[in-house]
Protein backbone atom coordinates (compact mmCIF):
# COMPACT_ATOMS: atom_id res chain seq x y z
CA UNK A 1 0.00 0.00 0.00
CA UNK A 2 1.38 3.39 -0.92
CA UNK A 3 2.26 5.82 1.86
CA UNK A 4 0.46 9.08 1.06
CA UNK A 5 2.36 11.06 3.71
CA UNK A 6 5.67 9.98 2.19
CA UNK A 7 4.47 10.55 -1.39
CA UNK A 8 3.15 14.02 -0.50
CA UNK A 9 6.37 15.06 1.17
CA UNK A 10 8.54 13.78 -1.66
CA UNK A 11 6.24 15.63 -4.08
CA UNK A 12 6.85 18.90 -2.18
CA UNK A 13 10.61 18.28 -2.10
CA UNK A 14 10.76 17.39 -5.79
CA UNK A 15 8.74 20.40 -6.90
CA UNK A 16 10.97 22.73 -4.87
CA UNK A 17 14.01 21.24 -6.60
CA UNK A 18 12.43 21.71 -10.03
CA UNK A 19 11.43 25.29 -9.20
CA UNK A 20 14.90 26.06 -7.85
CA UNK A 21 16.57 24.73 -11.01
CA UNK A 22 14.22 26.79 -13.18
CA UNK A 23 14.74 30.01 -11.21
CA UNK A 24 18.49 29.39 -11.15
CA UNK A 25 18.48 29.35 -14.95
CA UNK A 26 16.73 32.73 -15.04
CA UNK A 27 19.09 34.02 -12.32
CA UNK A 28 22.06 33.17 -14.57
CA UNK A 29 20.47 35.10 -17.45
CA UNK A 30 19.63 38.03 -15.16
CA UNK A 31 23.14 38.25 -13.71
CA UNK A 32 24.76 37.89 -17.13
CA UNK A 33 22.62 40.80 -18.32
CA UNK A 34 23.57 42.86 -15.26
CA UNK A 35 27.25 42.02 -15.84
CA UNK A 36 26.96 43.16 -19.44
CA UNK A 37 25.09 46.37 -18.59
CA UNK A 38 27.35 47.34 -15.67
CA UNK A 39 30.53 46.74 -17.71
CA UNK A 40 29.06 48.72 -20.62
CA UNK A 41 28.16 51.55 -18.22
CA UNK A 42 31.67 51.57 -16.76
CA UNK A 43 33.01 51.51 -20.33
CA UNK A 44 31.68 55.05 -20.75
CA UNK A 45 33.91 56.39 -17.95
CA UNK A 46 36.56 58.84 -19.18
CA UNK A 47 40.02 57.32 -19.68
CA UNK A 48 43.51 58.64 -20.26
CA UNK A 49 45.86 56.14 -21.90
CA UNK A 50 43.42 53.36 -20.95
CA UNK A 51 43.42 54.40 -17.28
CA UNK A 52 40.52 55.61 -15.13
CA UNK A 53 41.02 59.21 -14.05
CA UNK A 54 37.86 61.12 -13.14
CA UNK A 55 36.63 60.67 -9.59
CA UNK A 56 33.53 62.76 -10.18
CA UNK A 57 32.42 60.43 -12.97
CA UNK A 58 33.18 57.43 -10.75
CA UNK A 59 30.87 58.80 -8.04
CA UNK A 60 28.12 59.74 -10.50
CA UNK A 61 27.85 56.16 -11.74
CA UNK A 62 26.35 54.81 -8.50
CA UNK A 63 22.64 55.63 -9.10
CA UNK A 64 22.92 54.03 -12.54
CA UNK A 65 24.39 50.84 -11.09
CA UNK A 66 21.55 50.81 -8.57
CA UNK A 67 19.02 51.27 -11.36
CA UNK A 68 20.45 48.38 -13.39
CA UNK A 69 20.37 46.02 -10.41
CA UNK A 70 16.83 47.02 -9.47
CA UNK A 71 15.49 46.75 -12.99
CA UNK A 72 16.91 43.29 -13.64
CA UNK A 73 17.50 41.59 -10.31
CA UNK A 74 14.56 42.88 -8.26
CA UNK A 75 12.19 41.92 -11.06
CA UNK A 76 13.65 38.40 -10.94
CA UNK A 77 13.36 38.32 -7.11
CA UNK A 78 9.73 39.41 -7.36
CA UNK A 79 8.99 36.50 -9.70
CA UNK A 80 10.63 33.97 -7.40
CA UNK A 81 8.73 35.21 -4.38
CA UNK A 82 5.39 35.83 -6.09
CA UNK A 83 5.12 32.84 -8.43
CA UNK A 84 7.42 30.46 -6.58
CA UNK A 85 5.75 30.91 -3.21
CA UNK A 86 2.19 30.95 -4.63
CA UNK A 87 2.78 27.67 -6.41
CA UNK A 88 4.36 26.03 -3.38
CA UNK A 89 1.46 27.23 -1.20
CA UNK A 90 -0.93 25.58 -3.64
CA UNK A 91 1.10 22.38 -3.46
CA UNK A 92 0.91 22.37 0.31
CA UNK A 93 -2.85 22.85 0.14
CA UNK A 94 -3.02 20.01 -2.37
CA UNK A 95 -1.11 17.63 -0.09
CA UNK A 96 -3.27 18.51 2.92
CA UNK A 97 -6.41 17.77 0.90
CA UNK A 98 -4.93 14.55 -0.42
CA UNK A 99 -3.87 13.26 2.99
CA UNK A 100 -7.19 14.36 4.49
CA UNK A 101 -8.00 13.05 7.98
CA UNK A 102 -8.01 16.55 9.46
CA UNK A 103 -10.99 18.96 9.68
CA UNK A 104 -11.84 20.12 6.11
CA UNK A 105 -11.47 23.79 7.11
CA UNK A 106 -7.75 23.23 7.66
CA UNK A 107 -7.24 21.37 4.40
CA UNK A 108 -7.73 24.64 2.54
CA UNK A 109 -5.57 27.75 2.81
CA UNK A 110 -7.18 29.78 5.58
CA UNK A 111 -7.26 33.55 5.96
CA UNK A 112 -4.43 33.22 8.49
CA UNK A 113 -2.40 31.15 5.99
CA UNK A 114 -2.83 33.84 3.34
CA UNK A 115 -1.66 36.54 5.74
CA UNK A 116 1.36 34.38 6.60
CA UNK A 117 2.13 33.84 2.91
CA UNK A 118 2.05 37.58 2.27
CA UNK A 119 4.37 38.22 5.24
CA UNK A 120 6.82 35.55 4.10
CA UNK A 121 6.88 37.02 0.60
CA UNK A 122 7.69 40.43 2.02
CA UNK A 123 10.34 38.98 4.34
CA UNK A 124 12.20 37.03 1.65
CA UNK A 125 11.88 39.79 -0.92
CA UNK A 126 13.62 42.04 1.62
CA UNK A 127 16.46 39.51 1.83
CA UNK A 128 16.83 39.54 -1.94
CA UNK A 129 16.70 43.34 -1.87
CA UNK A 130 19.49 43.48 0.73
CA UNK A 131 21.72 41.67 -1.77
CA UNK A 132 20.87 44.30 -4.37
CA UNK A 133 21.77 47.13 -1.98
CA UNK A 134 24.99 45.43 -0.85
CA UNK A 135 26.17 44.83 -4.39
CA UNK A 136 25.22 48.30 -5.59
CA UNK A 137 27.60 49.53 -2.89
CA UNK A 138 30.34 47.01 -3.69
CA UNK A 139 30.26 47.65 -7.42
CA UNK A 140 30.29 51.43 -6.86
CA UNK A 141 33.25 51.02 -4.51
CA UNK A 142 35.13 49.03 -7.14
CA UNK A 143 34.66 51.84 -9.64
CA UNK A 144 35.71 54.49 -7.11
CA UNK A 145 38.75 52.63 -5.77
CA UNK A 146 40.05 51.76 -9.22
CA UNK A 147 39.63 55.37 -10.35
CA UNK A 148 41.36 56.61 -7.21
CA UNK A 149 44.48 54.59 -8.00
CA UNK A 150 44.21 55.11 -11.76
CA UNK A 151 43.80 51.44 -12.73
CA UNK A 152 43.55 50.20 -16.27
CA UNK A 153 39.94 49.86 -17.37
CA UNK A 154 40.56 46.13 -17.97
CA UNK A 155 41.31 45.68 -14.25
CA UNK A 156 38.03 47.33 -13.26
CA UNK A 157 36.14 45.36 -15.88
CA UNK A 158 37.41 42.05 -14.47
CA UNK A 159 36.60 43.08 -10.88
CA UNK A 160 33.05 44.16 -11.80
CA UNK A 161 32.41 40.92 -13.65
CA UNK A 162 33.69 38.78 -10.79
CA UNK A 163 31.81 40.79 -8.14
CA UNK A 164 28.60 39.91 -9.96
CA UNK A 165 29.25 36.37 -11.13
CA UNK A 166 32.31 35.10 -9.21
CA UNK A 167 34.10 32.31 -11.04
CA UNK A 168 31.22 32.27 -13.50
CA UNK A 169 32.03 35.73 -14.82
CA UNK A 170 32.14 36.12 -18.60
CA UNK A 171 35.51 35.83 -20.19
CA UNK A 172 37.24 36.30 -23.53
CA UNK A 173 39.04 33.03 -22.89
CA UNK A 174 37.05 30.48 -24.87
CA UNK A 175 38.04 27.53 -22.72
CA UNK A 176 37.08 29.30 -19.47
CA UNK A 177 33.77 30.42 -20.99
CA UNK A 178 33.05 26.86 -22.12
CA UNK A 179 33.55 25.63 -18.55
CA UNK A 180 31.32 28.41 -17.15
CA UNK A 181 28.55 27.49 -19.59
CA UNK A 182 28.92 23.80 -18.73
CA UNK A 183 28.61 24.43 -14.98
CA UNK A 184 25.62 26.75 -15.44
CA UNK A 185 23.87 24.22 -17.65
CA UNK A 186 24.43 21.19 -15.44
CA UNK A 187 24.50 22.50 -11.88
CA UNK A 188 21.24 20.75 -11.03
CA UNK A 189 21.85 17.61 -13.08
CA UNK A 190 22.58 14.96 -10.45
CA UNK A 191 24.14 12.57 -12.97
CA UNK A 192 26.75 15.18 -13.93
CA UNK A 193 27.86 16.32 -10.48
CA UNK A 194 31.35 14.84 -10.86
CA UNK A 195 31.94 16.62 -14.18
CA UNK A 196 30.52 19.87 -12.75
CA UNK A 197 32.89 19.66 -9.76
CA UNK A 198 35.80 19.00 -12.11
CA UNK A 199 34.88 22.01 -14.26
CA UNK A 200 34.69 24.20 -11.13
CA UNK A 201 38.10 22.94 -9.97
CA UNK A 202 39.60 23.73 -13.38
CA UNK A 203 38.16 27.26 -13.25
CA UNK A 204 39.64 27.69 -9.80
CA UNK A 205 43.08 26.29 -10.52
CA UNK A 206 43.83 26.89 -14.19
CA UNK A 207 41.99 30.21 -14.43
CA UNK A 208 42.73 31.31 -10.85
CA UNK A 209 39.11 32.02 -10.03
CA UNK A 210 37.98 32.04 -6.43
CA UNK A 211 34.72 30.25 -5.68
CA UNK A 212 34.67 31.38 -2.06
CA UNK A 213 34.83 35.04 -3.10
CA UNK A 214 31.84 37.12 -2.24
CA UNK A 215 29.79 37.62 -5.35
CA UNK A 216 26.20 38.44 -6.12
CA UNK A 217 25.46 35.10 -7.71
CA UNK A 218 26.49 33.20 -4.61
CA UNK A 219 24.28 35.27 -2.30
CA UNK A 220 21.27 35.37 -4.58
CA UNK A 221 21.61 31.61 -5.21
CA UNK A 222 21.75 30.92 -1.49
CA UNK A 223 18.61 32.95 -0.77
CA UNK A 224 16.85 31.29 -3.70
CA UNK A 225 17.74 27.88 -2.30
CA UNK A 226 16.77 28.60 1.28
CA UNK A 227 13.74 30.83 0.68
CA UNK A 228 11.76 28.24 -1.27
CA UNK A 229 12.47 25.54 1.31
CA UNK A 230 11.99 27.70 4.39
CA UNK A 231 8.72 29.03 2.96
CA UNK A 232 7.47 25.46 2.45
CA UNK A 233 8.55 24.50 5.97
CA UNK A 234 7.00 27.56 7.62
CA UNK A 235 3.63 27.31 5.92
CA UNK A 236 3.50 23.58 6.57
CA UNK A 237 4.41 24.13 10.22
CA UNK A 238 1.65 26.69 10.71
CA UNK A 239 -1.04 24.74 8.89
CA UNK A 240 -0.22 21.61 10.83
CA UNK A 241 -0.28 23.44 14.13
CA UNK A 242 -3.74 24.81 13.29
CA UNK A 243 -4.88 21.32 12.31
CA UNK A 244 -3.64 19.87 15.61
CA UNK A 245 -0.95 17.63 14.11
CA UNK A 246 1.80 17.38 16.70
CA UNK A 247 3.96 14.51 15.47
CA UNK A 248 6.49 14.78 12.67
CA UNK A 249 8.39 12.60 10.26
CA UNK A 250 11.56 13.57 8.37
CA UNK A 251 11.93 12.95 4.65
CA UNK A 252 14.45 13.39 1.87
CA UNK A 253 17.28 11.67 0.04
CA UNK A 254 20.54 10.63 1.61
CA UNK A 255 23.34 11.64 -0.74
CA UNK A 256 27.13 11.91 -0.18
CA UNK A 257 26.82 15.53 1.01
CA UNK A 258 23.93 14.84 3.41
CA UNK A 259 24.80 16.06 6.92
CA UNK A 260 25.24 13.40 9.58
CA UNK A 261 22.29 14.71 11.59
CA UNK A 262 19.88 14.54 8.64
CA UNK A 263 21.27 11.13 7.72
CA UNK A 264 20.68 9.89 11.29
CA UNK A 265 17.13 11.20 11.51
CA UNK A 266 16.12 9.86 8.09
CA UNK A 267 17.73 6.47 8.66
CA UNK A 268 16.18 5.95 12.10
CA UNK A 269 19.20 6.33 14.40
CA UNK A 270 17.24 8.65 16.72
CA UNK A 271 13.93 6.81 16.44
CA UNK A 272 11.74 6.97 19.56
CA UNK A 273 8.97 4.81 18.15
CA UNK A 274 8.15 2.65 15.14
CA UNK A 275 7.85 4.48 11.83
CA UNK A 276 10.23 7.33 12.67
CA UNK A 277 7.63 9.55 14.31
CA UNK A 278 8.86 12.29 16.65
CA UNK A 279 7.10 14.77 18.86
CA UNK A 280 8.08 18.40 18.34
CA UNK A 281 9.69 18.45 21.81
CA UNK A 282 11.84 15.44 20.84
CA UNK A 283 13.01 17.20 17.67
CA UNK A 284 13.88 20.33 19.65
CA UNK A 285 15.96 18.21 22.05
CA UNK A 286 17.87 16.45 19.26
CA UNK A 287 18.61 19.74 17.48
CA UNK A 288 19.65 21.68 20.59
CA UNK A 289 21.94 18.88 21.75
CA UNK A 290 23.85 18.63 18.48
CA UNK A 291 25.95 21.03 16.47
CA UNK A 292 27.19 20.72 12.93
CA UNK A 293 28.58 22.73 10.05
CA UNK A 294 25.95 24.84 8.31
CA UNK A 295 23.49 24.66 11.22
CA UNK A 296 21.05 27.57 11.21
CA UNK A 297 19.64 29.07 14.36
CA UNK A 298 15.88 28.96 14.70
CA UNK A 299 13.05 26.46 14.90
CA UNK A 300 14.39 23.04 13.72
CA UNK A 301 11.07 22.35 12.04
CA UNK A 302 11.71 25.32 9.80
CA UNK A 303 15.48 25.53 9.44
CA UNK A 304 15.94 21.72 9.38
CA UNK A 305 19.57 20.72 8.65
CA UNK A 306 20.52 24.34 7.89
CA UNK A 307 21.95 25.95 4.76
CA UNK A 308 21.23 24.01 1.57
CA UNK A 309 19.31 21.32 3.48
CA UNK A 310 16.94 19.55 1.11
CA UNK A 311 15.00 17.60 3.74
CA UNK A 312 11.51 18.45 4.95
CA UNK A 313 9.23 17.50 7.81
CA UNK A 314 5.72 16.20 7.44
CA UNK A 315 3.16 16.47 10.22
CA UNK A 316 1.12 13.47 11.20
CA UNK A 317 -1.25 12.01 13.76
CA UNK A 318 0.14 8.88 15.50
CA UNK A 319 -3.33 7.30 15.12
CA UNK A 320 -2.63 7.12 11.38
CA UNK A 321 -0.01 4.42 12.05
CA UNK A 322 -0.23 0.84 13.30
CA UNK A 323 2.09 -0.66 15.92
CA UNK A 324 4.62 -1.60 13.25
CA UNK A 325 4.80 2.06 12.23
CA UNK A 326 2.95 1.53 8.96
CA UNK A 327 0.54 4.13 7.69
CA UNK A 328 -3.02 2.82 7.81
CA UNK A 329 -5.04 5.73 6.42
CA UNK B 1 11.83 55.66 -21.67
CA UNK B 2 14.97 55.86 -19.53
CA UNK B 3 15.96 53.32 -16.95
CA UNK B 4 14.46 55.26 -14.01
CA UNK B 5 11.10 55.60 -15.75
CA UNK B 6 11.11 51.85 -16.33
CA UNK B 7 11.58 51.23 -12.61
CA UNK B 8 8.88 53.72 -11.64
CA UNK B 9 6.52 52.03 -14.05
CA UNK B 10 6.99 48.78 -12.14
CA UNK B 11 5.77 50.02 -8.76
CA UNK B 12 4.17 46.67 -8.03
CA UNK B 13 7.56 44.96 -7.70
CA UNK B 14 7.91 43.75 -4.13
CA UNK B 15 4.30 44.60 -3.24
CA UNK B 16 2.37 41.49 -2.29
CA UNK B 17 -1.27 40.97 -1.38
CA UNK B 18 -3.19 38.17 0.28
CA UNK B 19 -5.35 37.63 -2.80
CA UNK B 20 -2.63 36.43 -5.18
CA UNK B 21 -2.41 32.93 -3.80
CA UNK B 22 -6.11 32.22 -4.34
CA UNK B 23 -5.83 32.28 -8.12
CA UNK B 24 -6.24 28.89 -9.79
CA UNK B 25 -2.97 27.41 -10.88
CA UNK B 26 -3.42 24.93 -13.70
CA UNK B 27 0.23 23.93 -13.54
CA UNK B 28 0.00 22.81 -9.91
CA UNK B 29 -3.42 21.22 -10.52
CA UNK B 30 -1.87 18.98 -13.14
CA UNK B 31 1.13 17.89 -11.08
CA UNK B 32 0.93 14.38 -9.69
CA UNK B 33 1.65 13.52 -6.09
Amino acid sequence: MSDIVKDSTLYRIKQIELAEAEYYKTLIKTLDKIEQEVVSLAGRLPLTDGKLIELQAAIAIRPQIKAILEKEYLAWSDTVVRDGFNKQAKRIEKTFKRIGNIPPAFQELTKGDKALIQNLKQQYFTQFKDVSNTFTRRLSEKVYQNTLIGSDFTVLQKELRQTINGIYASSDDLEAQKLVDYVNRNKFNKSKQLQVDKAVQTLQSKFARDRIGENMKRYAGQILNDSLRDFDATLNFNKSKDAGLTYVKYYGDVIPTTRQLCRNVVSGVYNKRQGGLFTIAEVNRIWSGTSWKGKKSGNPLIVRGGYNCRHQWSYVNPDWYNKAGELII
Amino acid sequence: MNIFDEIDAKSEVGEFTQDEVVAEDQEVEQEEI
